[in-house]
């Protein structure tokens, strides 16, 4: 459904150049989700962008139903970057409603309400986003990503900030998902969510395939191991 | 029909959302739309006014007779120069700020619908202001109504190409804060050579062969002719309508050029 290859970004500053990824290769089919694991600076948000089309790769191809990506395809995904995408200045309901036309979708109305429900926040719909607190701000941003039902759904660190009652409820809805690409550097979260897993250490692949062969894997210690070094480190 | 339709709805979406977050704060929206527009216009008005009533005896052919029309006319020019060179490249500002252009960039909209929708909401609320200046230069200078349909499609096709001179200067405020800071000294230089609110012939000889090929300048005398019932030139009606279409070409190609190849600064 979507597939990678040799992803590579290189960033220029001034003279400098700095590889934020490097050689990266995955394939997402339906009924995956995929996990992009690494630290923070390690590339995952980088390569978020490069599969949603806000940037470009230096090297590579992205394809997704066997062609080449293109912004023709944006309709088909569903993105949330944290709690960003959502106007603060205005109400949940203006929010939704705005992207449901950008989106075309249909008796939207009902939809904003079913999604609102689900999530619990229908008593919060007049309220303006900068009043609500950070978990109801991402529910409201999941609710934007998956309001025109997108064929993917891509999420970078869907929970970061968020509490935990609030994470459960979020994780509860993104499992429902059919196919999904989501990044993290919380290894719990990872494995909560994911079938197919893609760690990114520096901006190079350390592991892809299938979560239940990475964790029997050694790669597994290898790549907690050094998570967790950096977590005690910071 | 429809697959219009879902394109106009897309569009309309687009400038209701932006009323809406102009109108959040009502007092600085209600300034925006009665007040600002038209300060420009009655410093000059009063300035032109002390000069004829003290027996200045003008410049070419703006003298104490036409100098009222010349400056609403030229005012409605200014009006859609700002929007578009100004305005609507600042919400780009505001928008990557509050990190909601990625909101747009990875939506199934075009720059054109961008441009339509952002556009329409700008005229929304300058609406007020050009009927406002519309009138006063009826109320001066009555013209044919085919002639106010001609002036109405000059006005409309420039505004469009400034928008989409306007959409360039957005991908800068996105890409590189540097280059849109040399951009703003080209809109105050090209405002400065546009002759909204004075003759030509206040400037020094040299300077007025550049002033004659920049097509606002052409734009705007043609419609000053049109209003006074002058002769007008077809030639500068087609140099003003074929450059706003390279225009609205050029525009939507650098931006599209900008997004795709840089990546979005101040993040």
């Amino acid at each position: 459904m979507l597939e990678g290859k040799n992803i590579t970004k290189i960033y220029r500053n001034g003279s400098k150049l700095f590889t934020a990824l490097s050689n990266i290769n995955f394939e997402l089919n339906e009924g995956d989700h995929l996990a992009i694991l690494g630290t923070n600076g390690s590339g995952k948000t980088t390569l978020i962008k490069i599969i949603t089309q806000l940037t470009q790769p230096t090297i590579g191809k992205l394809y997704f139903q066997g062609k080449r990506l293109n912004p023709d395809h944006r309709g088909n995904f569903g993105v949330m970057l944290g709690s960003t995408l959502i106007y603060y200045r205005l109400t949940v309901l203006q929010n939704l409603q705005y992207y449901a036309s950008l989106y075309n979708v249909s008796n939207p109305n009902a939809r904003i309400d079913e999604l609102l429900r689900q999530l619990g926040i229908t008593d919060k719909k007049d309220n303006y986003v900068e009043s609500l607190s950070e978990g109801q701000k991402h529910k409201v941003a999941f609710a934007r990503a998956i309001l025109h039902s997108p064929k993917i759904l891509i999420l970078d660190e869907p929970t970061n900030g968020v509490d935990p009652i609030s994470t459960d409820i979020l994780h509860w809805h993104i499992k429902k998902f059919p196919t999904l690409v989501f990044s993290s550097h919380n290894l719990y979260e990872v494995m909560e969510l994911a079938n197919k897993l893609l760690v990114i250490n520096q901006g190079h692949m350390a592991y892809f395939g299938d979560i239940k062969a990475f964790k029997k894997s050694k790669d597994a210690n290898r790549a907690k191991d050094e998570l967790m070094r950096v977590y005690d480190e910071k | 029909m429809n697959k219009i339709t879902p394109i106009v709805n897309q569009i309309l979406a687009i400038a209701e959302k932006d009323l809406r977050l102009e109108s959040r704060f009502i007092i600085p929206f209600l300034s925006h739309l009665f007040f600002s527009p038209l300060k420009t216009a009655v410093w000059f008005l009063v300035v032109y006014y002390g000069f004829f009533t003290a027996g200045s005896a003008g410049v070419g052919s703006f003298n104490s007779g036409n100098y009222f029309l010349f400056v609403m006319i030229g005012s409605l020019f200014q009006l859609l120069f700002t929007i578009a060179l100004t305005d609507f490249p600042s919400k780009f500002f505001y928008e990557k700020f509050w990190q909601t252009i990625q909101g747009f960039l990875v939506a199934p909209i075009n720059s054109m619908k961008l441009v339509l929708g952002l556009g329409f909401s700008q005229l929304v609320m300058a609406s007020f202001a050009i009927l406002v200046l519309i009138l006063i230069a009826f109320f001066i200078s009555p013209i044919p109504f085919i002639n106010l349909v001609i002036i109405v499609s000059i006005l409309i096709m420039l505004f469009l190409g400034l928008m989409f001179i306007g959409l360039i200067r957005a991908g800068l405020v996105l890409v590189s804060e540097n280059l849109n800071g040399v951009f703003d000294y080209f809109v105050l230089g090209w405002g400065f050579i546009s002759c909204f609110y004075y003759p030509i012939e206040s400037f020094p000889r040299f300077i007025r062969p550049i002033i004659f090929y920049n097509p606002i300048y052409q734009a705007v005398t043609l419609v000053r002719n049109l209003w006074e019932n002058q002769p007008v030139s077809s030639l500068s009606l087609v140099y003003v309508l074929s450059l706003s279409l390279v225009a609205i070409l050029l525009g939507a190609f650098l931006f599209k050029y900008l997004i795709k190849n840089y990546e979005i600064e101040g993040y």
